[in-house]
């Protein structure tokens, strides 16, 4: 195999050819492809922002879905305020790592399970301040914003964020920080012994999280320009991304956009014919995914080749 | 005034009977699988759901007393092996109760509809020395002591508890005196489960409740345990009585919203400042 930068070459054309297809959508396809796009790229900044803390640092996080809540209110209360588009987006990812700070704090110290409780509940807790702050969220009857760009631009952005995203998750999967947060996660002890801040590590790498998933609701707001309490911590958003997540495959940088894109594509094609029961059979394939095939489409993938090859 | 307060902390302490009794069951399931059970509010929910059914068609609420623990050990049934599958997996059965959360939430929904239902059984007020309560808040309080007496009886004395504390205390030891492990949790894990069902049962008599409202009791429930200690039983206990105190309290002189607010500021206040709970415990 000939490699370029130290790289294999063929897993980076097909990844540059999966952007690259991504713009030619966004810029000469029909407006559903644009918005198809959009939430594609959203949702897979979500996912790798979720595997992010489930996959590397081994802490399943139940609650994911309040970081986009609060990016989405943060952005939506400054862009009325008058503040300047970039300022209120950044703001929004900053105030989604400040909430980070105070729930890894108190969680990231302690054992997955507490971790799990305190998202769970940390979600649960805003969505009811969120309807009980009338004055600044408009409360249970949602958030209304003018329109602030078009659905073009829109998805560009996201894209673009999406990509970053993905550079930094790549960046971390190889680097040398990457293979310490690694150790943390399958040995704690003994990379405590080695040394290792533990708790500095999963606390910034949650803000990570936090922050792309803050940028997301963000940009979910201006394309939307409307969010309510039950929409911006709305459990099934967690449960998407622990899906995506799942079906490509956790631990692995590539796996929440594998994964992200398979979904869309099942669910445009056949989930919209069960607008009733899609939730139930969203939830039987988390179940199936956990109990059967915890590696997703990455590991069956590997297994294939080895099958092939030996 | 004082007669006020007196009505808030009856009906405090009978809200937070509840919610310690929902704990503990919470807790039997951390015991026993080493997971926190997410589904848990959701079972609750189910439970009080068919004993309104039973209501509609009975006309009495607590034939569920019979009905329901079969029906949910029949669930357990089929649950248990996909957790026991997963024993000692942290993060795999985490999800997996995740997942079956999410299923019972929307299955309820299709099954239920999503508005809120409420009892009308045993209604009339009785005056206990100028503290107002229905009947059937004084009969729910009475079972859930009678229910949490007997669970802890039963796990501190009978041959059955002795045998689930060995299993969970040292597994392969127990194995080796002759005790089936795989039995012995499935026993726990279903008496935890029909433990939920009557919670739910007792819930709907005095409260009204929706499918969704499952969601909101797991959240008491956390707290609960966290603020107890979780896999402590009497400190969830204590710690559900004191919930139900301080909701009742906070409703009336501040608001109800906050009420709501306070079991979440609890997890992430006593998580940060004391982890193992107010009352020691294992972490």
């Amino acid at each position: 195999m000939r490699r370029f930068w130290g790289l294999k070459q063929w897993p980076w054309i097909v990844r540059m050819g999966f952007i690259a297809l991504l713009y030619l959508l966004i810029y000469f396809g029909r407006p559903y492809f644009k918005s198809f796009v959009f939430s594609l790229a959203m949702f897979a900044t979500l996912s790798m922002a979720w595997n992010l803390v489930g996959g590397f640092l081994g802490y399943v996080s139940f609650g994911h879905v309040m970081f986009w809540g609060i990016g989405a209110y943060v952005t939506a209360i400054l862009l009325k305020l008058g503040w300047s588009l970039p300022l209120a987006l950044l703001s929004g990812g900053i105030v989604s790592m400040t909430v980070a700070v105070i729930i890894g704090m108190s969680t990231l110290k302690l054992s997955g399970v507490y971790f799990a409780i305190g998202t769970l509940a940390a979600a649960e807790g805003l969505k009811i301040l969120a309807a009980y702050l009338k004055n600044i969220t408009g409360g249970g009857g949602g958030f209304y914003l003018p329109p602030v760009l078009d659905l073009q631009t829109c998805a560009l952005l996201m894209c673009t964020v999406c990509a970053a995203f993905y550079v930094v998750l790549c960046y971390l999967s190889n680097s040398k920080y990457g293979k310490l947060i690694q150790a943390i996660r399958d040995d704690e002890q003994a990379a405590v012994a080695l040394g290792i801040h533990v708790f500095q590590v999963r606390l910034r790498v949650f803000l990570l999280s936090a922050l792309f998933a803050g940028l997301a609701g963000g940009f979910y707001m201006i394309n939307t320009s409307f969010i309510n309490p039950a929409t911006a911590f709305d459990i099934s958003i967690t449960v998407r991304m622990l899906v995506m997540t799942l079906l490509g495959g956790i631990g692995t940088a590539d796996g929440p956009i594998i994964g992200t894109t398979f979904y869309m594509i099942i669910s445009e094609l056949l989930w919209v014919r069960f607008p009733e029961i899609h939730k139930i059979m969203l939830g039987i394939l988390l179940v199936i995914m956990v109990l059967f095939a915890r590696g997703g489409i990455i590991d069956l993938a590997r297994r294939v080749k080895v099958h092939v090859s030996s | 005034m004082t007669l006020i307060y007196g009505n808030l902390l009856t009906h405090g302490v009978i809200l937070g009977l509840l919610y310690a009794l929902q704990a503990v069951g919470l807790n039997m399931i951390w015991g026993v699988l080493r997971v926190v059970n997410l589904s848990h509010g959701d079972m609750l929910i189910y439970g009080a759901f068919l004993s309104y059914y039973i209501w509609t068609v009975l006309h009495n609420p607590f034939w569920g007393l019979l009905i329901i623990p079969p029906l949910f050990v029949c669930c357990s049934v089929l649950i248990f092996p996909l957790f026991f599958q997963l024993l000692g997996k942290e993060m795999e059965s985490l999800l997996l109760s995740f997942g079956l959360s999410y299923i019972l939430t929307n299955a309820g929904i299709y099954i239920f509809g999503p508005q809120f239902q409420s009892l009308h059984y045993l209604e009339q007020i009785i005056n206990l020395g100028g503290i107002y309560l229905t009947l059937n808040k004084i009969i729910s309080a009475f079972l859930t002591i009678v229910i949490i007496v007997n669970i802890f009886v039963f796990l501190k004395y009978s041959r059955y508890g002795v045998m689930l504390r060995a299993v969970v205390e040292e597994s392969s030891l127990a194995a080796m005196r002759g005790i089936n492990t795989r039995f012995v949790l499935f026993m726990g894990f279903s008496l935890a489960v029909v433990l939920t069902g009557i919670t739910g049962l007792l819930y709907s008599l005095s409260y009204a409740f929706s499918i969704f409202s499952g969601q909101q009791l797991l959240l008491k429930c956390f707290a609960v345990s966290v603020l107890g200690g979780l896999g402590n039983m009497l400190g969830s206990l204590v710690a559900g009585v004191f919930l139900g105190l301080s909701e009742s309290l906070l409703a009336y002189c501040i608001d109800a919203h906050l009420a709501e607010l306070l079991s979440f500021l609890v997890i992430i206040v006593v998580l940060l400042v004391k982890p193992e709970g107010i009352f020691g415990g294992r972490r």
